[in-house]
């Protein structure tokens, strides 16, 4: 059994030391890739929004006075990041015509057992309906419904009020809440008169047809 | 679990109220929403979507190989810059060693396990053995990293690191750090990165990635002959035929050619004055006078093929270039289709197929292949598995299951948590559902806050 000596923060040795980069690579990667995760959705390519993260933070870090924890400066470089991802994917699809296909949350190099079907179409329905909120709105959202963080820590993160906070938090349900019933209406509507325009096909299919 | 606010108010349409609100899946729980509302429907599908995976090993080590890349300033190629930087390394070093004897800290070590911590103390330690697919990460000395990738034994005794089996990456903290695998001595440069791996107690191959690697190696008059492996090559071992050519390992960066002028240089710097504790250097002193025999050979097929495939390994993992890979190892397989490498060959090629997410060509050749002698052969039997699963031959999938976990009995790592999972979800399948939910509760019971365990949970509800 192997255990590690608990630091208030790792990446930091000292008080006089300064942040360096692959300490903070190594004390808080996992957290970034949770959060982009979480704030991309299955589209994402995670591993690239990681690697961009910590480079924008070794850019930045001379300018980290140590203000706020280093925690929620990385949140904010991962809500960036995330951001300008997933406004590249919308450009793409725009440019291609197709519409978003969820293929699911593996990693290109790390092929999962047997996913759950119910599971896949939770995480496509709930993201496709995130898709359509405002990022502010979509932000809090997931962090409060879908990663159980507190109204207080969400202000920390997101650099609100608390009371702000809840205001988003509000309209975020509503609006997700209207936006999956417009989405179950649409596909109730599609599923009593089937559409006889081919289905797109996924990206990456390994059919000879869609090879890379 | 953060502290939450909750209030007693329900979900409210108001979107204008500031009133703390109550996550949509408590409200469920507590039964105080509509079990038809739309908000009940949100909180279900909330529920069932996945946790986010961590990153993989591969992954994580990939990033950070080239965060330290792009971040870490390039030691000048110049040689009378080295010079210089070598002939003040050997001046300092006798005050470097004083000062790290006296700043030597217990090794410290943190677990990848994404569960949490029981507990947190510094350790002091003499040996690490690590079992299959687990890994530990060690701080030893000032600013040292080291990384060890099981099955492994690495053991530490005050400054002395002796490595004899596995996968050990090496992150240096500002002093060169010396690790003895069999009979060869590896210096890591300061600041330096690198990847070793030993089998049965001897080096097979050094990856250095930045900085400087040596390799420090007994030669058959008994004196030590030392070569560097600059950042962005590889070295590996060659086989042992010839005694006298065993001791001697070629740098795969380097031809033949510069081999007699480099021992010239080297024995032009022999004659400053060389510390005892950097003893690679101070060998080096008196011994290469005149170039060794073997030296000036050309290339062996080994060496010329580990160079080839290193050159695919790099567009892979560094360079994030599959097809590019794929191309190298296209040429690998017509230059060496019996190569000693092509076991190796085929898990790269598995690899950059995976990343361009081509699942079936991957598992045809996982199919067709065996990686037994492979450190990660475990990893890869795994993988088949789950690519067997995902084109539903689960009664395949299951036997490479059910070895892994053979394999590996008492390991409760990322590995057995996707071949426990696996086996549950194949059996499910297979309509064999004791057995499923044996699995199934075998897995909850060893990863109760695991990547799988909602679904686990989910799926055990309705057997």
């Amino acid at each position: 059994m192997y255990v590690a000596e608990a630091k208030k923060d790792p990446a930091q040795p000292s008080d006089r030391t300064p942040y360096e980069i692959g300490a903070v690579y190594r004390a808080h990667a996992q957290t970034v890739a949770r959060w982009a995760y979480r704030l991309g959705g299955p589209a994402i390519d995670i591993e690239d929004v990681v690697q961009e993260v910590f480079l924008t933070a070794h850019r930045l870090l001379p300018e980290f006075r140590g203000e706020a924890k280093i925690t929620t400066w990385l949140f904010r470089i991962t809500q960036n990041q995330v951001r300008h991802q997933r406004r590249k994917l919308r450009f793409r699809q725009f440019l291609s015509g197709t519409a978003t296909d969820v293929i699911g949350q593996t990693a290109s190099t790390k092929p999962t057992p047997i996913e759950v079907l119910e599971q896949r179409q939770a995480n496509a329905t709930i993201y496709r309906v995130l898709d359509g909120m405002s990022d502010k709105y979509r932000t809090a959202f997931i962090l409060f419904e879908i990663e159980q963080v507190s109204g207080e820590e969400i202000a920390t993160l997101m650099g609100q009020k608390v009371s702000t906070i809840w205001v988003w938090l509000h309209r975020a349900r509503a609006h997700f809440a209207a936006g999956l019933e417009k989405l179950e209406r649409a596909e109730a509507s599609r599923a009593e008169s089937p559409s006889t325009a081919p289905t797109p096909k996924k990206p990456n299919d390994p059919t000879p047809s869609a090879s890379s | 679990m953060n502290p939450r606010t909750h209030t007693s108010l329900p979900s409210s349409r108001s979107a204008d109220a500031a009133e703390p609100l109550v996550p949509l899946r408590d409200l469920v729980r507590e039964g105080r929403i509509d079990p038809t509302s739309v908000e009940a429907r949100a909180a279900a599908l909330i529920q069932r979507i996945p946790k986010p995976p961590p990153l993989a090993s591969s992954a994580y080590l990939r990033i950070e190989d080239e965060i330290l890349q792009r971040t870490t300033p390039q030691v000048p190629r110049m040689l009378w810059l080295r010079r210089l930087g070598w002939g003040a390394a050997a001046l300092s070093t006798v005050t470097a060693s004083f000062l790290l004897g006296l700043s030597m800290r217990p090794a410290r070590i943190e677990t990848r396990d994404t569960a949490p911590l029981a507990a947190s103390r510094s350790l002091e330690l003499h040996e690490v053995r690590l079992p299959r697919d687990s890994q530990a990460r060690l701080s030893v000395g000032t600013g040292d990293q080291l990384t060890v990738e099981g099955p492994g034994t690495l053991s530490l005794q005050g400054m002395q690191v002796t490595f004899r089996q596995g996968r050990l990456r090496v992150d240096s903290g500002n002093q060169p750090l010396l690790i003895t695998i069999g009979s060869r001595r590896v210096t890591v440069g300061a600041r330096s990165s690198a990847s070793l791996s030993a089998h049965v107690g001897e080096l097979v191959l050094v990856a250095a990635y930045v900085g400087s690697v040596t390799i420090g190696e007994p030669a058959t008059d008994g004196s030590l002959q030392t070569f560097t492996v600059p950042a962005g090559s590889s070295w590996t071992a060659a086989p042992v035929a010839d005694p006298r050519s065993a001791a001697v390992g070629t740098p795969a960066h380097e031809s033949p050619q510069m081999a007699p002028q480099r021992a010239a240089v080297r024995a032009q710097r022999g004659n400053a004055t060389v510390p005892n504790k950097t003893s690679v250097h101070a060998a080096v002193s008196g011994a290469l006078t005149a170039p060794q025999p073997t030296l000036t050979t050309a290339p062996s097929r080994l060496l010329a093929e580990s160079q080839l495939l290193g050159r695919a390994l790099q567009r892979l993992h560094r360079e994030r270039d599959a097809r590019g890979a794929l191309s190298v190892l296209d040429e690998y397989a017509t230059q060496y289709a019996d190569g000693t490498l092509r076991a190796e060959a085929s898990a790269a090629r598995v690899d950059a197929l995976l990343q361009l997410d081509r699942r079936s060509e991957a598992l045809q050749i996982l199919d067709g292949a065996s990686f037994s002698n492979l450190a990660r052969g475990g990893e890869l039997r795994l993988l088949r598995g789950e690519l067997r699963a995902h084109a539903g031959r689960c009664r395949e999938a299951v036997a490479d299951f059910d070895a892994a976990l053979r394999g590996d009995a008492r390991s409760d790592g990322p590995l057995t948590e996707r071949a426990l999972y696996g086996v549950a979800t194949c059996r499910l399948q297979l309509g064999e559902r004791g057995m499923a939910r044996d699995a199934l509760r075998k897995y909850l019971s060893l990863y109760p806050t695991g990547r799988f365990a909602d679904a686990a949970r989910e799926a055990l509800g309705q057997l």
